[in-house]
């Protein structure tokens, strides 16, 4: 298959209806373990499961749906980044804690919000720089760095909370202004990487090291910048969860790999890497993570759909079926 | 807990998972699933910590080394070692936190990992990661079995053409590295103490693991002092928190780590990185598309 656009629309429906699959199988064990008979765990399945988890998520309007959904979308543009330039970022959850801690540490200390966010998005991105830095000067690989940075991370957030008492929203009408500025960074990240110079050498990059040195390309400075940028991301979208939701949105120790961290790699890896599939998927996840908090409880227990998440992400990392194979002479071109 | 006792938990946590984690990279896999292999096995051997000690181990053990196949498929398939690990990290913490919800919590008894010697106790776990370093560094260094591990490692096509069945020896690699990821997830376990939740893992200890088999140049002796100061760092600050200077909880907790991002940073030379050899094999992710 030649096209690009048919092989990515193949991609995303191929991606939707094996996890829609895979949700379903999940649920119905769920229910099965439990001991319910098999044609009561297929009904409740479908009807209190896989139901409102599609349909739940927008129940409070669109609006409030999409201003949940800021901090998601932010941290799968931000694992798409990186990967655009050839790197993984397992450090997402602790740069958004970076950020989170930043921005509640600004806010009680009655600094202003947007130098709080301003605050926030700095202290991600050099949670982003430190690996970025450590890979081009020291040849120390990024998963790793990123992976210590994501417990640094979520330590120095706890830290940096501690003894914090802010109210549970700070301002009440500052919900759609974070919107507009998630809004407006997710459309700054998508063009920066297809418009800019500097975008286009993160792509060569990505595509082949040999090929980017050859093309006189700085390979170390354009990894380090990319990783950094991907924490700014990351540190913006902490920052922006705390404007909307308060201390409660602070990420705990349990962020390490469940939660947003690991639903902005899915929607990376589900997307292909490519910024604007990530976005979208990282939407999605967000639609479906939300409509997951109103199952009922006694059914299914809150681990379920982390558990889900997570196995979607163990398979997409499979390219087991033909779609998601790389094609010979790829890498060539 | 005492401080030495705490201290000898956690380096022994350190030296079995990171000799797992050098098992796995010697044979050419990543081991990113390290966080989730140690959950998964050490939650599987509290749940045993009440009957024999042998049992015990063997459980945590095996199902670490069941949960531990799962990292293989990605090396057979040629998928991504990287994001499956992160995968399989997450999947692990889900599978934990609902199987404590189903057996209505987990307890266990600390004394059944204490053994007599000359009238102190000292834990299990010391003589057995010393075992286990002594018997990794026979195996690696002087089998052919060894020989057959580490050249998968090195370079999977050329280990094919030397007759080594090359698959077998990555899905042995993964075996070893789950039983002694799950014995290290045990030690880990009971290093961590009674008031610490499963939704928090074992508390990075698995990134620790893997950051003193990098520092240890994925030998076995280096791997086994790295994992001596990480650990006697980390059971420093613990010790630190619980005397309590009025310093931040968060701020002494994060310290291992930056120890750890310190000891890469000042790794010199370039060690024969199995990470480096994924690479060659998968390329990059972006590749993938």
């Amino acid at each position: 298959m030649r096209n690009k656009g048919i092989r990515m629309l193949l991609r995303l429906f191929c991606c939707l209806a094996a996890g829609l699959l895979l949700l379903f199988l999940v649920l119905l064990a769920v229910l099965l373990f439990q001991g319910k008979g098999f044609s009561q765990a297929w009904d409740l399945a479908f009807s209190e499961g896989l139901l409102p988890l599609l349909t739940a998520g927008s129940r409070d309007g669109v609006y409030l749906e999409a201003c949940r959904a800021v901090p998601a979308a932010l941290l799968s543009l931000a694992a798409a980044l990186a990967w655009q330039a050839g790197l993984y970022n397992l450090g997402l959850a602790g740069q958004y804690a970076l950020g989170a801690g930043a921005a509640v540490l600004c806010l009680n200390n009655g600094l202003p919000w947007p130098v709080a966010l301003a605050f926030s998005a700095l202290l991600g991105c050099l949670g982003g720089a430190l690996p970025g830095w450590m890979k081009a000067r020291l040849r120390v690989h990024e998963a790793l760095s990123t992976a210590l940075i994501s417990w640094l991370g979520l330590y120095a957030a706890q830290a940096m909370a501690q003894g914090a008492a802010l109210q549970e929203n700070v301002w009440p009408d500052l919900s759609l202004a974070c919107l507009e500025i998630g809004g407006a960074l997710a459309v700054l990240a998508c063009l920066y990487v297809a418009l800019t110079g500097s975008g286009f050498e993160m792509r060569i990059l990505g595509n082949s090291e040999a090929v980017a040195r050859y093309a006189g390309i700085q390979t170390e400075k354009t990894a380090a910048l990319a990783l950094s940028l991907s924490g700014l991301l990351c540190g913006a979208a902490g920052g922006l969860h705390i404007l909307q939701g308060g201390l409660a949105a602070l990420p705990g120790l349990e962020a390490a790999f469940t939660g947003l961290g690991l639903q902005g790699l899915a929607a990376a890896m589900l997307g292909g890497g490519q910024m604007e599939m990530s976005l979208l998927w990282g939407l999605l996840i967000s639609h479906v993570s939300q409509g997951a908090q109103t199952l009922s409880a006694a059914l299914f227990p809150p681990e379920t759909g982390e558990a889900a998440l997570a196995l979607v992400l163990y398979l997409a990392a499979l390219p087991l079926l033909p779609i998601f194979r790389r094609r010979k002479g790829e890498e060539e071109k | 807990m005492t401080f030495a006792t705490s201290a000898f938990l956690t380096v022994s946590a350190l030296a079995l998972g990171g000799l797992g984690a050098l098992f796995a990279g010697q044979c050419g896999m990543l081991a990113f699933a390290l966080e989730g292999v140690m959950l998964l096995g050490g939650l599987a051997g509290t749940l045993f910590s009440h009957g024999p000690l042998w049992l015990c181990l063997l459980i945590a053990g095996g199902v670490g080394a069941a949960y531990a196949l799962l990292i293989f498929l990605p090396a057979r398939f040629k998928g991504d070692g990287v994001f499956s690990g992160a995968a399989l990290g997450g999947l692990a913490t889900a599978l934990a936190m609902l199987a404590a919800r189903w057996l209505g919590g987990v307890s266990y008894s600390r004394r059944a990992f204490q053994l007599l010697v000359n009238g102190e106790n000292v834990t299990v776990f010391l003589p057995l990661s010393l075992c286990a370093l002594l018997l990794a560094w026979l195996l690696l260094y002087h089998t052919r079995l060894g020989a057959g591990l580490r050249l998968c490692g090195q370079d999977l096509e050329y280990a094919r053409r030397q007759g080594v069945r090359a698959r077998g020896m990555q899905c042995l690699g993964a075996v070893i590295f789950g039983f002694l990821g799950g014995l290290g997830g045990l030690a880990a376990l009971i290093a961590l103490g009674a008031g610490w939740q499963l939704k928090w893992g074992v508390g990075g200890m698995g990134l620790l693991c893997l950051a003193a088999a990098k520092t240890g140049k994925w030998k076995p002796l280096p791997l086994a002092l790295a994992a001596a100061l990480l650990g006697l760092f980390r059971a420093g600050a613990e010790e630190l928190l619980r005397l309590g200077f009025g310093v931040p909880d968060g701020a002494l907790r994060l310290a291992p780590f930056l120890l750890a991002l310190l000891l890469l940073a000042l790794q010199r030379g370039r060690d024969r990185a199995p990470l480096e050899a994924f690479r060659a094999e998968n390329a990059h992710p972006a590749r993938m598309r």
